[in-house]
């Protein structure tokens, strides 16, 4: 009996195949449902705010107020309106149709003459915490340009200390740059972890696992041969993500297609035997997409960095995220996106994410070894 | 070569075998032997233990005390060496639905590194036998129960091997397809082949060379069939079921 058959493992390959080609539901999720949510989420993953609707009341009404106003109205960010009573405003803030109030008081230009200051009001929706965030940060922006225009200095003042903010790698810190490399750890979660473990549920829950046992097969050969075909869907669908990226939502790269596309294959390899841990702990399909949205899915959106930045998670959370390969994934793709560091630079994370596929992937083929007692 | 080693004598023997499940006791000192050339029927009602001796024997299972030898006329064999001699028909549905005839005789022919020649006489022989060469391309899930278990049987035959594990084989499945399903097996134990089939269907049992029957694990005759009915006093296998039961109570 021979250690190990290719031709026993090209047989299992091209059998699951046929069962990919022949099941709608398998190609879907494979290559339709990537497109649908790069288009879904790149569309609707919009940090930057823009057109904040603002309500304001000018009780000076005068040139400096006018200039105030002026200033909110010039830049894309705000748009004014003008209402006549305060609680006006406070209906259109409740009834969201107003992000924001401006209520500029009666002496405004004088005490900006004289004492040069001058006090407004401003009152924001806290209830909506991420635009208020964002509207905070423009806010500084508009003072600074508000003062000077006030004044009738140019722009360009001789403050003794100019700060000149360049953001490097994202100049418009345009958030969807950001959010592709994490959509893509999210497709082979869903493409690698999710059909994986169905597959092998399914060899189970049908009886055909025990036929295959009884032939000369060897584990590894039903292995390698079942979860070839995935990875190369997986790896589809991290294209169909790529070129999305790329050309529908003109999404720079930088980077090395080598250095990411090495990253991928090996993030795929590790998801890939996360599915087949899933399908050794239970044998039934119901319950591995169960177990698949838990520990593959869920860690795969909030603990990679995706949505909420790793550095600011408390320790613990921090800890936890180190123990999912999409935090490594995510890191690399993002940087070979924009930053383009070389092979040196991410040595780390390279490091973690080979670790991890290396347990995993003996994990999953000794406990699969193991189950068949 | 291969018809010579066919001639050889194969044997079973399984000695004080016992495997419990946590609280549940599956087979309980069970001890027995399979003889080349015969056709052997393991009677029981569903829980008596007859799929966990099949898996026991193809070693998907490991005993928890007694155990089973190999033989090769009357030599010892390591399971690794014996295991490309069975074939095993499981209880279950155990072919993919969405492959054809065709496919499942290919897949396996891979499978049991079958050469294409030898494939090619073999597959004929056995779609003649089983009549299924007109629904070559219909995909397994659209057979009829008698058709979908006689392709089983040919993928399991598909090897030509020298023992055939059947495990309720002919459960479910119509009288005239049952009738069929025997003939084939008695052609194969003509053919040289050990042949273990398990059976709920009483009146099955009399048609095996030999019987081994079993109640909760525990085993509770074995011999030609007409032999333990005599033994017994009893017409049939379904009476000599129902007075156990009876002198239990």
């Amino acid at each position: 009996m021979t250690v190990f058959s290719l031709r026993r493992t090209k047989a299992v390959c091209l059998k699951e195949f046929k069962h990919i080609f022949r099941d709608p539901f398998t190609l879907m999720m494979a290559l339709l449902l990537p497109l649908l949510i790069v288009l879904i989420l790149g569309n609707a993953i919009e940090f930057n705010v823009k057109s904040i609707e603002l309500a304001y009341m000018d009780h000076d009404k005068t040139q400096s107020s006018r200039k105030l106003i002026e200033t909110f109205g010039s830049s894309d960010y705000f748009r004014p309106y003008h209402i006549e009573t305060p609680t006006k405003g406070q209906d259109d803030l409740a009834a969201e149709r107003a992000k924001m109030m401006l209520v500029i008081p009666p002496n405004f230009e004088k005490e900006m003459m004289t004492a040069r200051t001058g006090n407004v009001q401003i009152m924001l929706d806290g209830a909506d915490n991420s635009s208020v965030s964002a509207i905070m940060n423009y806010l500084n922006t508009v003072n600074n340009l508000a003062f000077y225009k006030i004044q009738g200095l140019p722009a360009t003042d001789n403050k003794p200390l100019k700060i000149k903010t360049r953001y490097l790698f994202n100049p418009e810190l345009n958030s969807r740059w950001f959010a592709v490399p994490g959509i893509t750890a999210l497709i082979v979660a869903l493409v690698a972890i999710m059909l994986t473990a169905l597959t092998i549920c399914k060899e189970w829950e049908q009886g055909s696992m025990e036929m295959l046992l009884s032939t000369p097969i060897r584990a590894t050969e039903i292995l390698i041969g079942k979860l070839l075909p995935y990875a190369g869907l997986s790896f589809c669908g991290f294209w169909i993500v790529f070129l999305a990226a790329r050309f529908i939502f003109n999404v720079p790269f930088n980077g090395s297609y080598l250095i990411l596309i090495g990253a991928t294959l090996l993030f795929i390899l590790g998801y890939l035997a996360m599915g087949l841990c899933i399908s050794v702990i239970s044998h039934e399909q119901q319950v591995a997409v169960q177990y698949a949205a838990v520990i593959g899915l869920l860690p795969t959106a909030l603990l990679s960095g995706f949505i909420f930045p790793i550095e600011y998670m408390p320790p613990v959370f921090q800890g936890i995220s180190a123990l999912f390969p999409a935090r490594f994934y995510v890191e690399i793709a993002r940087d070979q996106f924009l930053k383009a560091s070389s092979f040196s630079d991410l040595w780390v994370p390279f490091t973690a994410l080979s670790i991890q596929i290396i347990v995993l992937m003996l994990i999953g083929i000794f406990k699969f070894k193991r189950t068949l007692e | 070569m291969k018809a010579l080693l066919s001639m050889n004598k194969t044997t079973i023997d399984i000695t004080h075998l016992k495997k419990t499940f946590g609280d549940i006791t599956a087979l309980n000192d069970v001890s027995m032997r399979f003889e080349t050339g015969r056709l052997y029927g393991i009677i029981g009602p569903a829980g008596a233990g007859k799929t966990t001796l099949f898996r026991l024997i193809l070693q998907m299972l490991i005993p928890d005390a007694g155990q089973i030898v190999y033989l090769q006329n009357n030599r010892p064999q390591k399971f690794d060496t014996f295991r490309d001699k069975i074939a095993y028909m499981p209880q279950t549905q155990s072919l993919y639905a969405d492959l054809s005839v065709d496919e499942h005789l290919s897949f396996f022919k891979e499978l049991y590194g079958i050469n294409q020649k030898t494939y090619a006489m073999k597959r004929d022989e056995l779609l003649h036998m089983t009549r299924l060469d007109k629904f070559l391309d219909r995909p397994a899930g659209k057979l009829s129960g008698g058709m979908y278990k006689k392709l089983g049987l040919m993928c399991a035959l598909l090897r030509s091997p020298e023992i055939m594990l059947l495990d309720e084989p002919t459960n479910g499945v119509d009288p005239i397809s049952r009738r069929e399903f025997w003939s084939m097996l008695q052609t194969a134990v003509n053919q040289g082949i050990l042949v273990i089939m398990s059976t709920a269907y009483m009146d099955e049992a009399e048609r095996c060379g030999a019987v081994v029957l079993m109640e909760s694990g525990q085993m509770l005759g074995a011999g030609e069939p007409q032999k333990l009915l005599e033994t017994a006093h009893v017409a049939n296998f379904d009476d000599y079921f129902l007075n156990r039961g009876k002198e239990d109570k």
